[in-house]
């Protein structure tokens, strides 16, 4: 029989016809399932319907601005839902304005003596106008907000809520409890919600920089005066001076050239392209992309860059010449990037040399391509003491926007990610302890170290007695498989490994905390499901990562998901989480310093 | 006041109500399903064809003054969808999930149960995964002129305009892809 035969002609409309009722009865039962997608229609009906579906209400939503008058002229429980990257901006009937954070999810309707909003998930900014004779309420699962007039933020997430106060002053109620919010003041009803510096939180606002003009002038100014009578006259007002002053005293931005590199700090550190130094009140940055610099100052992180340059863990040295070992990056879940904070909790980070990477257009999207190519040597310095965090923040924020004319927003997308919990059978592996020491050198490379500490590590994790020696994470091949031995490593650690061979961001929800350290084995087949590059460079790795002296004698282990619930008690689920990336709407080229 | 229902909500704030493409309710009732289905058959996942659904249906409100009429509603929509589509297979790196997917994604739902005998039933599932399976292996054009002209019925006009190629680009692409499902449903013929 032919393709082109016409009985196979016949077969292949068949199966075209049931290949679309399956899809047709596919894309039905998923609307079914969906709670706000309406009643399921038949893909090819014709007749149109008017529903009050709150999905289709939040797309028209994006441009309604209501001229009514009158107390309300939202309908009882108007659902709005963010869809779409870009968020959406809703002006209520009393001329409040609701810049909703993409993917974020309210109602709006009427209050007994105003408007009332629930927040159901993500970030809102109210700007509430005055009240005269009510009030507006924005509600979620846990909290209730009460203005009068003012500018503030609510987040609702699924750990619990936060407000944070911009402009005026917000009640806040909490079962019982009620607190009063001032600029500046934010208030989370877990501690499991993690709060950063308001200026920072509204990012993603695309009125950003309004905000932190506001927050800095109703903020910073006076928190610092009112420090200022434990301090010395002549320090409090120097104190006060410093914080109204967000900007670097002196700044050059130039060109780089590639070929006058400076040398690095003390033992090669700190050289080169793509470094930032910073020491107090100094700031200096080699031959950077502006992207990169973008990143840096918006809040991409120091230590997520797409390469790291020194082998292990990395580390900051401060001024008085202590090295100070940072948490490696590889061991973090993926979203959102390491701040620079010092590691020593209460300690000021304040000096140190850091490898930034090249900002690859993951982070940092939009504005002209010469953004991306084009490379930048920076040099500054602030009046007086500035940490790293307000050098590299608002500081060189500031720079960007006064030499570049940079104008960002930042916008959240969905993307896949793994999330790992505890299998419903119950944890498997076991804590552990591992006690560094000496261990003899072995020859070769670092698959042979990393073979090398498998061999030495597997049998004492089996037998599930005490390892000393190398701790950590190592992998070897044994025959097909790959086999992970874990020496005294915690769950978020190991996410992060899995993260690696994944390409995907792992992030652990199994609530086992961070203190809890296990030893471990897990041996799963290196199959198809695996990225192929991450299999090319074990399978380029050779004989030195082989453990097995006949690899083809070995059995296939089973899939890393399958391996993980089995051997570790631990599942891998997909999920869609929200990533950050900034982009770059407006900016030029420098002029002469 | 009396509450008003977002309908009027609506009609305050569009130039001209009678278009249907300002009807946002409306859009979204009438290609909903069918701008979902198209994606879902294109991406292989339900999520991601949920979230591009909402952007096709937010994107082309938003450009809805762009529409110049040139081409049928149902065809503008699917080139917004074929564009979403397009970037989305840009950013994809996540090989991994392919093969999570894979497991999960499942095209047969439900088969209804319609007096058939169960080896009809079995003949019938083996169809219909393997023009699902051999539409997993054509190349992104194929895929979407494929899916284009056979499940959504569009003319081959409307196909070059919602995907932007030439009428005859859209020809050899779709050629090529029934040539490689026809096979592909030999194979599977013979195997059984």
């Amino acid at each position: 029989m032919t393709p082109h035969s016409e009985e196979n002609n016949d077969d292949f409309q068949t199966a075209v016809a049931q290949f679309r009722r399956a899809l047709d009865q596919r894309v039905d039962a998923h609307l079914k399932a969906r709670p706000d997608a309406g009643s399921p229609r038949a893909t090819r009906a014709a007749a149109p319907r008017v529903s009050t579906r709150p999905w289709a209400l939040a797309v028209a939503v994006a441009l309604v601005v209501v001229a009514v008058g009158g107390a309300m002229v939202w309908p009882r429980g108007a659902r709005v839902y963010a869809a779409g990257a870009d968020g959406l901006q809703v002006t209520l009937a009393d001329a409040s304005r609701v810049e909703m954070r993409a993917h974020s999810e309210m109602t709006v309707g009427p209050a007994s003596d105003g408007i009332q909003i629930d927040l159901k998930t993500g970030d809102i900014i109210v700007s509430a106008t005055e009240q005269h004779d009510g009030h507006l309420y924005v509600r979620t699962k846990d909290m209730t907000v009460a203005v009068d007039g003012t500018v503030f933020l609510v987040n609702a997430g699924q750990d619990g809520s936060r407000v944070g106060v911009i402009e005026g002053e917000v009640r806040v109620r909490e079962g019982a409890r009620e607190t009063r919010l001032r600029p500046g003041e934010q208030v989370a009803t877990s501690p499991t919600v993690v709060t950063r510096p308001l200026t920072e939180e509204i990012n993603w606002s695309k009125n950003a920089t309004a905000h932190r003009a506001i927050l800095d002038s109703k903020v910073i100014a006076p928190t610092m005066a009112t420090l200022a009578p434990s301090a010395p006259p002549g320090q409090a007002a120097a104190a006060s001076s410093q914080a109204a002053k967000t900007e670097f005293e002196e700044a050059s931005i130039r060109p780089c050239d590639p070929n006058n590199l400076p040398p690095g700090g003390r033992g090669g550190r700190g050289g080169g392209a793509n470094f930032l130094r910073m020491t107090p009140g100094r700031i200096y940055g080699t031959c950077l992309t502006l992207a990169t610099l973008v990143r840096t100052a918006y809040g991409g992180g120091l230590l997520d860059g797409p390469a790291m340059p020194r082998q292990g863990a990395p580390s900051v040295t401060t001024a008085d010449g202590r090295v100070i070992n940072l948490p490696d990056p590889r061991y973090f879940s993926g979203i959102g990037a390491m701040s620079l904070d010092s590691p020593i909790p209460g300690a000021p980070a304040f000096a140190g040399s850091y490898f930034l990477g090249v900002e690859d257009g993951v982070k940092v999207r939009g504005g002209p391509d010469w953004v991306r190519s084009e490379l930048y040597t920076i040099e500054a310095v602030a009046g007086g003491p500035a940490d790293a965090q307000t050098m590299r923040g608002p500081m060189l924020r500031a720079l960007l926007e006064r030499r570049f004319g940079v104008k960002v927003h930042v916008e959240t997308e969905q993307i896949p990610a793994l999330k790992l919990t505890v299998a419903p059978g119950g944890l498997k592996m076991r804590e552990g302890i591992c006690t560094k020491a000496e261990t003899p050198s072995v020859p070769g490379g670092r698959a042979a170290q990393s073979a090398a500490a498998v061999r030495m590590n597997l049998d004492a994790v089996r037998r599930g007695v005490p390892v000393t020696g190398r701790c950590g994470g190592a992998g070897a091949l044994n025959g097909p498989n790959l086999l992970m031995v874990g020496a005294g490593l915690p769950v978020e650690a190991l996410a992060g490994v899995l993260a690696q061979p994944l390409e995907v961001p792992v992030i652990d929800q199994t609530g086992i905390p961070g203190t809890a350290l296990f030893n471990f084995v897990l041996e799963f087949v290196l199959d198809d499901s695996l990225p192929r590059e991450g299999r090319d460079q074990l399978a380029a790795a050779g004989n030195e990562l082989q453990l097995a002296s006949d690899p083809s004698t070995v059995p296939r282990a089973p899939g890393l998901v399958t391996a993980l619930e089995e051997q570790l008690g631990l599942r891998l689920e997909r999920i869609r989480a929200p990533r950050e990336f900034i982009v770059i709407d407006q900016v030029e080229r420098p002029g002469p310093n | 006041m009396k509450p008003t229902t977002s309908a009027a909500l609506m009609a305050v704030s569009v130039e001209n109500p009678a278009s249907e493409i300002e009807d946002v309710e409306g859009l979204i009732e009438r290609h909903r399903a069918r701008v979902l289905r198209f994606i879902f058959a294109s991406v292989r996942d339900m999520d991601v064809a949920e979230t591009l659904t909402q952007d096709c249906f937010f994107k082309a409100h938003r450009g809805r003054h762009a529409f110049r009429g040139d081409c049928s509603v149902q065809t503008w929509l699917m080139r917004i969808a074929v564009n979403l589509i397009r970037d989305h297979a840009r950013r994809r790196r996540f090989r991994f999930w392919e093969k999570v997917r894979s497991a999960g994604e499942d095209i047969i739902h439900e088969w209804p149960d319609r007096g058939l005998s169960p080896e009809d039933r079995l003949s019938l599932r083996q169809q219909v995964q393997a023009v699902w399976q051999a539409t997993g292996s054509l190349s992104d054009k194929q895929r979407t002129v494929f899916l284009l002209r056979f499940v959504e019925e569009l003319e081959i006009g409307e196909i070059a305009q919602s995907t932007g190629m030439t009428v005859n680009a859209v020809n050899v692409n779709l050629f090529r892809a029934v040539r490689s499902i026809r096979k592909r449903l030999g194979k599977d013929q013979r195997r059984s």
